[in-house]
């Protein structure tokens, strides 16, 4: 159609110079014709008057339909008011031109976004005369910004519906934004936080470490916490303290750098630690007081035992002084002296024994500390035996004793390590004496293990055993099979042992009844 | 010249041997043994005036002696020696045929005069088994709730053992306890059980059933 139009007006031209004007014209022609945007001649009342085929392509009807038309009718309604408006401010003299946004509806029924640019042109005598109008499609740019409100909106909601408190700060610590969990978390409303410094939801000294952070990173770049998940201590509105597992990242925008916060509140989980700690402390306690007193317990239960081995030097004292008084009832003869000095010699031994005895019960019955030491493990075993074999030899029962752990340590709480020896003694002399038997023997052993290198006492008796149905439940609390026994020595010495790191097992015996001790060696492994 | 030869029979060595020291500063003389075994095992000694034997000893103990002897049909007086706590044993082996019984330790005094009146003993058959009426006599005299109380302290019970028994607090148990030794004027729980022994007390009475129709002789508003 362009090369009919310049064909036609090179014939009127007529010549092949070309006249200068005719050429302004062809020139102005192409500019109209040829321009990437539409272009549009539309007369003061809408009609479209010329249109370039790059209007008809946006608007999406031909030329010839155009031309048929005004512009109203195919302008999106609510588009529709806005442009009359400017319209009419261009012919009140109030503008020259305007530009806006608008729809227009093509033919097949969908709607494209343009910009629009209106330049109201007047006529000689400088009446308006018609409008011109250039037209860029921007459906583009809409879909972008489309997304991008959508995208907005997305973002927002993750920010706005996060359990966690998000906040983003400057390099100084300015807080830029904040989301609205910062009012459940720590109290304020994000408003009230906008533009105040990041320090005013820390403690003072954690506000203290946080300047001093931003200050090292500011100057050497260097990362303290950026990414890591780390536990801070913030401060409510309140002044209440609230634990926070913070993490922090890093970014710029327009040559600023940022860091965004996430902050969780894990001051519920604090708390419930601090408790089941407090809990475990009280537990432990209680777990000793209950050792102490099974302690306890079985001293009672040995007192005749202890009452009757007391008794004997006592017995003896008593003999030895009054044998004494006797010799000298006649006066301090020679031989009075003698025997005065024989009895009190003999006298403060047997003080001295009865005096052992109790120091090893007080020993035994004291509360522990719960302390654990180095201990020899031969020595222990023969002071726990010392004690409780007090009337095993007076009950006629043989100890054999087989010292094979010379010079083996091992940590251990001695008072605990003595009540379970002294139990399974205690317990293997009583099952030695229900049964009428003439030979009593109770075997203690102690050896090192090669391949754990534990070190194992085994505390053996030739009695009438454990019965097999039994076996399974013997370590079981209130287990007992003595008429008068509480059953609480077992599973005590099972439970204190292997809280050494130790165990204890009843050996499948066929005659008597064995256990076997474990406990790990006192060494650099340990 | 001694007042007569005691045997000693102990496993302890330093009862064995201040026992011994004692009686020789008293006069006697001793023989002293490391064993009921070692008792058995030796030649029996002649003209012996008491035999102290102790009850708890490896091998054969106080009352397993006291039954050979018995099986022996030789039966010298024999003093059975106590710990504290062991009435029940001391009981039975009066029944096997002990002479009396002293807990330790005892005062040389008590030991001696023990040791006499065993020794007196010796001359009379050991019918002494038999229930001496004028304890008896005492016995019927006491009521339901001592006797109770005083079965007891047979068995060798503590007061806690006994109040549970028989319903009672244990300050109940307590105040019969100091009625009885006031009412048969006896010194202490060895001469009760002596007493009770003599009077021909059944331990096993301990803790019965009250038999309808005998009446409670001064029972009730013990404080």
């Amino acid at each position: 159609m362009l090369r009919q139009a310049l064909g036609a007006l090179a014939g009127l031209a007529g010549n092949k110079t070309g006249d200068p004007t005719a050429t302004a014209d062809l020139r102005l022609e192409a500019s109209f014709e040829q321009a990437a945007v539409g272009m549009a001649h539309v007369a003061l009342d809408g009609r479209w008057l010329r249109v370039n085929d790059q209007c008809s392509a946006i608007i999406g009807y031909s030329k010839q339909e155009l031309l048929e038309g005004s512009f109203q009718h195919i302008t999106h309604p609510d588009d529709l008011a806005e442009d009359l408006a400017q319209v009419e401010r261009l012919l009140s003299g109030e503008a020259e031109r305007y530009s806006m946004d608008k729809r227009y509806i093509r033919k097949d029924g969908g709607s494209v976004w343009v910009h629009l640019t209106v330049t109201l042109i007047r006529n000689a005598a400088g009446a308006p005369d018609f409008f011109v109008v250039v037209i860029q499609d921007i459906s583009d740019r809409k879909h972008v910004e489309a997304s991008l409100v959508d995208s907005e909106a997305r973002y927002r909601a993750i920010f706005d519906s996060a359990v966690e408190a998000i906040a983003v700060i400057d390099s100084r610590g300015t807080i830029q934004s904040i989301n609205p969990a910062a009012q459940r978390i720590f109290g304020y409303a994000p408003a009230e936080l906008i533009g105040k410094n990041v320090r005013t939801l820390m403690p003072k000294r954690t506000a203290q470490e946080h300047d001093a952070y931003l200050e090292r990173y500011r100057t050497t770049h260097t990362r303290a916490i950026i990414g890591i998940g780390r536990e801070v201590e913030g401060m409510r509105k309140d002044g209440t303290a609230l634990s926070i597992d913070l993490s922090v990242a890093e970014w710029e925008r327009a040559g600023q750098t940022f860091f965004t916060g996430i902050m969780r509140d894990i001051t519920p989980r604090r708390e419930a630690e601090a408790a089941l700690r407090t809990s475990e402390e009280r537990l432990r306690s209680l777990q000793n007081e209950y050792a102490h007193l099974a302690r306890v317990n079985e001293m009672g239960e040995m007192a005749a035992a202890i009452a009757h081995e007391i008794n004997q030097p006592l017995t003896a004292i008593v003999n030895n002084l009054n044998a004494g008084l006797y010799a000298a009832k006649d006066g301090f003869t020679e031989g009075a002296f003698d025997e005065a000095q024989e009895v009190m010699v003999v006298a403060s031994e047997q003080a001295l024994r009865a005096g052992e005895i109790v120091r090893r019960l007080r020993e035994f019955v004291g509360k522990s500390t719960g302390e654990r030491r180095v201990e020899a493990i031969d020595t222990l075993v023969d002071a726990a035996s010392g004690l409780a074999l007090i009337d095993a030899a007076a009950n006629g029962i043989h100890i054999e004793r087989i010292a094979g752990a010379a010079g083996v340590e091992v940590r251990v709480d001695a008072v605990q390590i003595q009540q379970v020896i002294v139990n399974l003694l205690r317990n293997a002399i009583d099952a030695l004496m229900i049964a009428a038997q003439k030979e009593r023997q109770i075997v203690i052993a102690t050896r090192l293990l090669e391949e754990s290198r534990a070190v194992e006492i085994r505390i053996a008796d030739n009695g009438p055993g454990i019965p097999e149905e039994l076996r399974s439940t013997v370590f079981e609390p209130f287990f007992t099979s003595k008429a008068k026994g509480m059953g609480m020595g077992l599973s005590v010495c099972r439970r204190l042992i292997e809280a050494h790191g130790g165990s204890i097992e009843l050996e499948t015996t066929t005659t008597g009844a064995a256990f076997r001790l474990q406990l790990p060696q006192n060494g650099p492994s340990i | 010249m001694s007042r007569g030869c005691i045997l000693v029979v102990d496993d302890d060595r330093a009862v064995r041997d201040s026992t011994a020291r004692l009686l020789h500063r008293a006069g006697y003389s001793t023989q002293i043994y490391e064993s009921g075994d070692a008792f058995l095992a030796a030649p029996f000694p002649s003209n012996i005036n008491c035999i102290l034997l102790d009850i708890r000893m490896p091998g054969t103990d106080g009352l397993g002696v006291l039954r050979i002897l018995e099986a022996r049909g030789e039966m010298p007086p024999v003093i059975v020696i106590t710990g504290h706590g062991d009435i029940p044993l001391a009981v039975e082996a009066m029944r096997l045929g002990a002479s009396d019984f002293l807990e330790k330790p005892y005062e040389p005094d008590r030991l001696f005069q023990t040791i006499e009146k065993a020794a007196a003993m010796r001359l009379e058959r050991r019918e002494a088994r038999t229930v001496d009426p004028e304890s008896q006599a005492l016995l019927e005299r006491l009521s339901w709730r001592q006797r109770q109380v005083l079965a007891g302290i047979l068995c060798g019970h503590p007061n806690k053992i006994i109040a549970f028994e028989l319903g009672l607090s244990i300050r109940t148990i307590e105040a019969y306890r100091a009625q009885l030794l006031v009412r048969l004027q006896l010194r202490g729980t060895a001469e009760v059980v002596k007493f009770a022994l003599a009077a021909g007390l059944d331990a096993a009475e301990f803790g019965q059933g009250r038999e309808s129709g005998e009446d409670d002789r001064e029972d009730g508003r013990i404080a």
